[in-house]
């Protein structure tokens, strides 16, 4: 770690701060829920593709993982004072009151994404046969025809 | 005599095209015949009657030409052809690995400009660069007798009417984190996410990441993005794209931090900008990051996502901190708006000039 502020190096003092921070950070709950995805699945993956084909293919992957909008409940912030302690209640008992006809919609937006992925999953792979398959016969025909060049 | 410019594109916002409308200011200024001249299909719509064709360009060996360079393209070959005394103004070309995979034909064409670099080097009659650390690239490859010419700063004031709708929108409660820049896998958006990420979770959920930038340089690095967006659940990420002057000057305006996690620039201009709006600036010291900064707001390297999130609350909430790093900024702001650019362009063109 390398630290200055304003022309100053700060890592001594500064740095050990935001390290201790940090560390207070990972074992609060909000930091436990931060766990990051498996590798493989992260939306990082896509930054080790080598080549726009690789990042295609892991893209179409990534996107299997995640063509399903979640019905979870979540936190609603809160900040101190007498306002903020009735506004998160409100948005709780608003949110628990449209639960219903939200999840209705939601599954009906999941049943449109899946479908989507799927199409797009196909379309993919199909293409990648075509494709297979129209090198192979390239190569088949420049081994037959050795010096015919267009 | 004329003292032309050749680049490879002419955009708003770039800090490439201001540099050159800036100089050319000057060169007409002394009474020569200056023009810009660019890849028509590389202009931002709204400066087409601003530039000219590169096919148009035409030059004496008495004139001097100028080209920008950062990229392979037409615009090389048309300065190499040149008949005038040549300038090279060499602006850095990002490392082609953080282009693949995101952008092949991009990757291809970096590693074709580094690739040609020292061969427009040698043919031409002065080389330039707009930082020591771009200068010691050069020196690297066997260039000699390259001479610094940071990037100006521009002259126009940061209090430029900002637009009422985004300070409208984005004034309030909220902490505005900003960055400004193209949206390119060499700035590592994804550092500054991840950060952020920390910050808004379990420091401060009433906070808010903006990020102005072309999402067109990349596009599938953008795509990777918005897909980590969603994978950490950051509805508070506001992707706002490229801006006018008007716009950009609302969201510093609104912004209580600025924040560059690039690994890679040869310059970066934004942090000057974001300094003389009076915003705490934290950047990664990287490239010529650390010149641009000047001595002034803080520079990091090496911290995890969680140091960098922690980083940010300290600037936020550090009363005595926060004053320390805006102290340091105005006095480099203050540097930048001394600088003679007459005088300096003047001393590097001495003996060209006649």
């Amino acid at each position: 770690m390398k630290l200055s502020v304003a022309g100053q190096d700060r890592t001594q003092d500064l740095g050990i701060d935001l390290r201790r921070r940090a560390e207070a950070m990972k074992r609060s709950p909000a930091g436990r829920k931060l766990a990051p995805l498996p590798p493989e699945i992260g939306a990082l993956a896509l930054a080790r593709a080598g080549s726009d084909a690789e990042y295609m293919e892991r893209l179409i992957r990534l996107i299997g993982y995640r063509d399903a909008v979640d019905t979870l409940d979540f936190d609603i912030p809160r900040k101190p004072g007498l306002t903020s302690l009735i506004m998160p209640r409100l948005k709780a008992f608003l949110w628990k009151l449209l639960r219903y006809q939200h999840d209705r919609i939601v599954f009906r937006q999941n049943l449109i994404n899946t479908q989507l992925t799927s199409a797009l999953e196909f379309e993919f792979a199909q293409r990648r046969r075509e494709t297979d398959d129209l090198k192979r016969r390239v190569a088949e025909l420049e081994k037959k025809g050795g010096n015919c060049k267009a | 005599m004329q003292i032309h410019q050749i680049l490879a594109g002419y955009a708003d916002g770039d800090a490439i095209s201001n540099e050159a409308a800036l100089l050319r200011e000057i060169f007409r200024r002394w009474g020569h015949k200056s023009e810009i001249y660019a890849d028509l299909s590389r202009v931002s719509p709204s400066l087409t009657t601003d530039c000219r064709a590169l096919a148009d360009y035409t030059a004496g060996a008495s004139d001097i030409c100028l080209h920008h360079y950062g990229i392979a393209s037409p615009a090389t070959g048309v300065f190499l052809a040149s008949a005038a005394r040549k300038i090279m103004v060499y602006h850095n070309i990002t490392p082609a690995e953080y282009f693949g995979g995101f952008d092949d034909a991009v990757a291809a064409q970096l590693r074709a400009a580094r690739l040609a670099l020292p061969e427009v080097a040698r043919r031409s009659d002065a080389v330039w660069t707009v930082s020591q650390f771009n200068a010691a690239e050069l020196q690297a490859a066997g260039i000699a007798n390259v001479k610094v010419f940071p990037l100006l700063f521009p002259p126009t004031p940061p209090d430029l009417p900002p637009d009422p709708l985004i300070l409208k929108k984005f004034a309030g409660p909220l902490k505005n984190i900003l960055f400004v820049g193209r949206i390119a896998p060499n700035k590592r958006i994804e550092d500054l996410i991840l950060a952020f990420a920390w910050y808004h979770r379990a420091l401060n959920p009433f906070s808010r990441l903006i990020i102005i930038g072309s999402k067109r340089s990349a596009a599938r690095y953008y795509t990777m993005l918005r897909m980590l967006a969603g994978d950490l659940d950051l509805s508070n990420l506001c992707f706002e794209g490229f801006v006018s002057s008007a716009r950009l000057s609302a969201y510093y305006r609104t912004a209580d931090l600025y924040v560059s996690a690039s690994a890679h620039e040869g310059y970066c201009l934004p942090l000057v900008e974001a300094m003389a709006h009076g915003i705490p600036v934290i950047a990664r010291a990287a490239g010529g990051t650390p010149e641009a900064m000047d001595g002034a707001g803080v520079l990091y390297d090496d911290l995890a996502p969680a140091e960098l999130g922690a980083l940010f609350d300290r600037v936020l909430t550090d009363a005595a901190l926060r004053e320390e790093i805006i102290a340091s900024q105005s006095r480099r702001v203050r540097r930048a708006r001394e600088r003679n650019p007459e005088s300096e362009v003047q001393a590097l063109m001495a003996g060209m000039l006649g």
